[in-house]
């Protein structure tokens, strides 16, 4: 046996080449491909690893703020609903012054409706009252000493009367009575009146049967009477402004 | 039917005799690196084709292989590596091509390719941990080692050379006696079997290869605390 150190040697160079023409035209370029297309792919990884946290984050902002709007509706919704409360209450209070306000303006309307009432209906019963008295001593006459008891009255009218009144009577004066009186009586009646006055008038008599019975002495500027027509005037006067 | 143990040149180039397997592996580095140029015009990033996807696939499996083998980064190794399998497969299928011998059945080449692992041995282990550490993995397990190996760092080469011949030159022997006796469709499934063993007789050589070489490589040293982490003690 012969070793062949030629071939040997010539094959040892051209494996060696192989290995270094395939390592550059092969095994380099492909590897470069491979982790080229490995970095494209961890690029897009990143990216999207990238973007899945962007939307993630944003989902997490998002529901930040649901939660946000969530609690500040639940905040809006309790102070309505306190604020309506209220409102409720000023509502119910004002509303009650006010139904009270109005039950005490109707109460004195009644009240004053009812005392109108009542002194509008005193006041056609004096009215009546008086008409039915006035009608009744009219048909029945008053009685003999009626009369005396009317001119006493007069006299102490007249005697009641101011000075200067008094003296302005003393210039004359009409005297009416309810009927004619008899000349006797005029003159009984003139002689007491002088003595009254402390003068001599003169006395112009008249009949005026609306005084019912009784006397009643008139100037232009002043009236005295005494009789039955003039009591029941101040009777109706008294009972249409008498409280009950 | 020459010896396969000579080689017979076939012609001169000045002093030097070229041989058989020579040209043979002139031939097959012209195809290789025409393909391989062929194939780096085509390559794109984008979406692969079918060859690209095949070549890409070859590449993801030896970087595996080298790394699972050795244990380490397999970008520095893998155009040795890779260059050695693919040369022997296709010189160990160049037997089925009629009239061609393959390369490897010559005992010359198989040197050739184990004393090229030799040297990649040397330069790799020096590379890694400089010449004081890959002359320290000779100390492993202990001084006492030293002897064996040394010698082991020679005959693990000589194995090499050896193996490959020995299941190459058998297989191409036998057929060529079987064609010789039988006639042409008989050595059929012999010649189907010389392929399963070409490429099972590539893939060995580029392991050991692997392995002798990662024998070489200077290992960092293990810290307490990662050696209890892959002890899976509690921490």
């Amino acid at each position: 046996m012969q070793i062949d150190w030629w071939t040997i040697g010539l094959q040892a160079i051209n494996v060696s080449i192989l290995i270094w023409l395939l390592a550059r035209f092969f095994w380099k370029p492909l590897a470069a491909i491979i982790a080229e297309r490995q970095k494209n792919v961890d690029t897009r990884l990143d990216a999207l690893t990238g973007q899945e946290k962007q939307v993630a984050a944003e989902r997490a902002s998002l529901t930040e703020a649901r939660n946000t709007i969530a609690e500040e509706k639940a905040r809006v919704l309790a102070e309505a609903a306190q604020q309506a409360q209220a409102d409720r209450a000023a509502i119910l209070a004002r509303a009650q012054q006010d139904a009270a306000a109005l039950g005490d303006a109707s109460r004195q309307a009644i009240a004053r409706e009812e005392a109108e009432s009542r002194a509008v209906w005193r006041q056609q019963a004096a009215v009546l009252a008086v008409d039915i008295a006035g009608r009744l001593l009219t048909v029945t006459g008053a009685p003999a000493a009626a009369r005396g008891v009317l001119f006493s009255g007069l006299l102490k009218a007249v005697a009641a009367l101011p000075e200067r009144e008094r003296h302005t009577l003393g210039a004359g004066f009409s005297i009416a009575t309810a009927a004619p009186l008899s000349d006797a009586e005029r003159e009984s009646c003139e002689t007491a009146l002088v003595t009254a006055l402390g003068a001599h008038p003169a006395v112009t008599w008249i009949t005026d049967p609306a005084l019912i019975e009784g006397f009643a002495i008139r100037t232009p500027h002043l009236t005295v009477g005494s009789n039955w027509q003039a009591d029941l005037d101040r009777i109706r006067d008294t009972l249409s402004h008498a409280d009950v | 039917m020459n010896s396969p143990l000579s080689t017979p040149a076939l012609f001169h180039i000045g002093p030097v005799p070229v041989t058989g397997p020579v040209v043979t592996t002139w031939g097959l580095m012209a195809v290789l690196t025409l393909g391989a140029v062929l194939v780096r015009r085509r390559l794109t990033p984008g979406a692969p084709g079918r060859l690209q996807a095949f070549l890409e696939l070859l590449l993801t499996a030896l970087d595996s292989q080298i790394s699972e083998t050795m244990r380490t980064d397999p970008a520095p190794y893998r155009a040795f590596i890779g260059t050695l399998f693919i040369f022997i497969l296709v010189a160990n299928w160049t037997a089925l091509v009629p009239g061609l011998h393959a390369p490897t059945a010559a005992l010359a080449t198989d040197a050739a390719l184990a004393g090229l692992v030799f040297v990649a041995i040397i330069v790799f282990g020096i590379r890694s941990g400089g010449p004081g550490g890959y002359l320290r993995t000779f100390l492993w397990p202990g001084i006492v080692m030293v002897p064996l190996n040394l010698i082991g760092t020679v005959t693990r080469t000589f194995s090499l050379m050896v193996r490959l011949f020995g299941n190459i030159m058998a297989g191409a022997f036998i057929v060529g006696i079987v064609v010789s006796l039988a006639g042409l469709l008989v050595p059929v499934p012999l010649m189907a079997l010389d392929m399963l063993t070409g490429a099972v007789q590539a893939y060995i050589f580029a392991v050991l290869a692997m392995v002798f070489i990662a024998g070489a490589l200077t290992r960092p040293k293990v810290s307490p605390s990662s050696s209890a982490d892959k002890t899976g003690s509690p921490s």
